[in-house]
């Protein structure tokens, strides 16, 4: 029982977190399987790309409708971070778990380093009322090669790839940050797909620790965005700072074979 | 993150696409839903091993009302819900007379089918 608690509790709170911060589950169902339940982080991976793939479908419908997300672009970038999360894929089931281990407290430390170095005016420019057809995008070419990147991450652990995505098409093509965070939202559907279907076919996925998991996820994505608008983003980040560090030692301790 | 506080006039392939990713992420978080049901009636763990993906097998396990069947269809669900959202971007597109953008979600498509492809060139 204690097991099931740990999961669907869990889920909830990744899909919580990462809907008010603005972030994929993925950063961290992967640690909660694998740091928590003792899941092989390939699996995690596995489980985590479903995961995120079912929640941006989600969000990505509310986003389109909002006339937020640039489809046309979504559609172009999509090309190249869904050929990165196949690349992605398979360079994760090339490489030692140990490794992957590295790669994800890696990823886990820059985050919690670029949310202590975020600034409170981007929170407002995501609510602002700006819309995809305001500000056209530029440096496709560009572009381009950052969704590569984003896919790859994607594919290799197990997120949506916003995390490379969101600064590329703000910082890099030009775009607000709203328009850019709600076409990454689109995007990740299909890149996660891309990923996840890799290691559906490769046999990287447990039914029995996705199903639970995913709902929770879904549930608290869902509920995060109701009560987004009450929350004090300050606290809530620096608490998740503390979280992504002690996840980062963590996880640098199994890549050390230290647990 | 969700929360769209405006709504401006969104038309054509957008809004179908839309409506295809709300209905199927809602259908697909229902068979989760529901295998979990199923698991904890019959005092399945998420740490037991459960059976592969077997498309054969399939119709069958979900008529059984087999926890891991309905697991592997809702996760069916999620994986070609992009895909079907790239059909009907495909075939919105093309219906506005914007053949550039359509034959960018075809090549998006077929980077997808190579995907299965490699996963099953992987398989040992």
């Amino acid at each position: 029982m204690e097991t099931w608690l740990f999961i669907v509790a869990g889920g909830l709170a990744a899909g919580v977190f990462g809907s008010l911060l603005g972030l994929g589950g993925g950063i961290l169902i992967v640690p909660l399987l694998t740091l928590g339940l003792g899941i092989p982080l390939r699996d995690a991976v596995g489980v985590s790309l479903i995961c995120v793939a079912a929640t941006s479908a989600a969000s990505g419908a509310v986003y389109l409708r909002s006339g937020a997300a640039d489809l046309r672009l979504a559609m172009t970038l999509e090309l190249f971070s869904a050929a990165g999360a196949i690349v992605g894929g398979v360079i994760a089931f090339a490489l030692d778990e140990r490794w992957l281990a590295a790669l994800f407290a890696a990823l886990l430390l820059g985050v919690a380093l670029s949310m202590v170095r975020r600034r409170a005016a981007d929170a407002t420019d995501v609510s602002g009322s700006v819309t995809a057809r305001d500000k056209p995008p530029r440096r496709l070419r560009l572009g381009a090669a950052g969704g590569i990147a984003g896919g790859i991450a994607s594919g290799v652990l197990g997120i949506g790839g916003g995390i490379v995505l969101v600064p590329l098409m703000h910082m890099v093509m030009g775009l607000p940050l709203r328009v850019a965070a709600a076409t990454s939202g689109v995007m990740i559907a299909v890149t996660a797909s891309a990923g996840g279907i890799v290691y559906l076919v490769r046999g990287g996925i447990e039914p029995y620790v996705l199903a639970p998991t995913a709902l929770g996820v879904f549930i608290g994505a869902m509920t995060g965005a109701r009560v987004a608008p009450r929350v004090d983003l300050r606290i809530l980040r620096a608490l998740f700072v503390v979280v992504l560090g002690y996840l980062a030692l963590r996880m640098l301790g199994r890549a050390l074979g230290l647990t | 993150m969700m929360g769209a506080s405006k709504v401006p006039n969104v038309r054509g392939p957008e809004l179908a696409v839309a409506r295809l990713l709300s209905r199927g992420a809602l259908a697909s978080v229902v068979l989760f839903g529901a295998a979990v049901l199923l698991m904890l009636s019959g005092s399945i763990s998420p740490l037991d091993a459960a059976p592969g993906l077997d498309l054969e097998r399939l119709p069958e396990d979900l008529v059984a009302l087999r926890p891991s069947a309905l697991a592997w269809l809702g996760t069916g669900l999620v994986l070609a819900l992009p895909i079907g959202r790239l059909g009907a971007s495909i075939v919105g597109f093309a219906r506005r007379g914007e053949p550039r953008a359509a034959i960018v979600g075809a090549a998006t498509v077929l980077v997808i089918a190579v995907g299965v492809v490699v996963g099953l060139a992987g398989r040992s």
